[in-house]
């Protein structure tokens, strides 16, 4: 795997936890919360593989039920779990010091402003 | 869900695809169920994936656009993260074969046997079980049933054309397999003792194996 995919696969998995943080979500309705957002590098289906790995890694958890409502069909909804918290909080402290440090790069070229 | 509620509604699911995406998706079905993968959560995933591309296909997609187009590199992925199947249960899967068919040949024993005896034939030649035929049985049927599964799994994602080259080939094989399990069962015959079992013992191995299916083999 190359380190730009390696990458990807991990700010997905930080994105993913994101979007379960304050509501259980399905497979297709992840997929498209990804897709609004602007994620479209993510092909739908590769989410599966990855929702697989995060329950083996005990990041979150998928019950397998029929939609409120009764007559929907069975859908798997997934929720966090205190793991999954704790990684998506390390994700977010990571992402932000990241962030700002490539955000200073391209802005300023890597050099600080000197009075 | 069980595990059989959980197949009747990926047939349900499987009757609202349209004729591509059903292709596409029972290749995807064959491959994970016959991979050695826990059977509830191969199950569940096929159920999951087979509803988002329901929900896909309403929007216009096609399972290509939403899988892939290299469904089988994209199974392996899925099949490596689902837990693999336990201890037990592939015991299970690999005791039932032979379990079922001995069960079943003592059946064919028992009605051979009380046809002979009321029609005043040669029971003693007809109530002999060589043990060399029940070894050729039980191996015999574990290795052709085992073959079919494997072949099944690699045919799938083949093209059409493709899939009936390597049908052609795999049954020469088979025969030449079957041939050898045989003239293998002769050899074998020469060597181990022959016994005498009466029709109705016959038919009490056949009841305490068909118990025996249904107590230890019913989820399969």
């Amino acid at each position: 795997m190359t380190t730009q995919s390696q990458m990807l696969k991990g700010i997905l998995e930080g994105c993913i936890l994101a979007l379960m943080k304050h509501r259980e979500v399905y497979g297709y309705e992840l997929s498209t919360l990804l897709e609004n957002s602007g994620l479209t590098f993510v092909s739908e289906g590769s989410i599966y593989p990855l929702l697989l790995r995060m329950q083996k890694e005990a990041l979150i958890e998928g019950t397998l039920r029929s939609e409120p409502g009764a007559g929907g069909p069975p859908r798997k909804y997934y929720r966090l779990t205190g793991k999954g918290q704790e990684t998506l909080q390390q994700f977010k402290l990571h992402w932000g010091t990241l962030k700002e440090s490539v955000d200073f790069i391209l802005t300023s070229g890597g050099k600080k402003h000197e009075d | 869900m069980k595990i059989k509620q959980m197949i009747k509604e990926n047939n349900r699911l499987q009757d609202a695809m349209t004729p591509g995406n059903l292709s596409y998706y029972q290749d995807m079905v064959v491959y994970i169920r016959s991979s050695s993968v826990n059977e509830a959560k191969g199950e569940e995933l096929l159920l999951e994936i087979g509803q988002h591309l329901l929900d896909a296909q309403a929007k216009g997609k096609t399972a290509e656009e939403v899988f892939g187009s290299d469904p089988e590199a994209y199974c392996k992925d899925l099949v490596e993260q689902l837990p693999p199947m336990k201890g037990l249960n592939k015991l299970q899967l690999h005791v039932m074969i032979p379990w079922i068919s001995l069960t079943w040949f003592f059946f064919v024993q028992a009605i051979v046997g009380f046809i002979v005896t009321w029609t005043g034939g040669p029971v003693e030649r007809m109530t002999q079980v060589r043990v060399s035929t029940l070894i050729l049985l039980a191996g015999g049927s574990y290795i052709l049933i085992q073959l079919i599964m494997k072949w099944m799994k690699n045919g799938t994602f083949q093209p059409e054309e493709e899939r009936r080259k390597i049908n052609i080939r795999h049954m020469g094989i088979y025969v030449v397999i079957a041939v050898v399990i045989l003239v293998g069962g002769v050899w074998l015959g020469r060597l181990l003792p022959v016994l005498h079992i009466q029709p109705w013992v016959s038919l009490v191995i056949f009841v305490i194996g068909l118990l025996g299916t249904k107590l230890f083999f019913s989820s399969k």
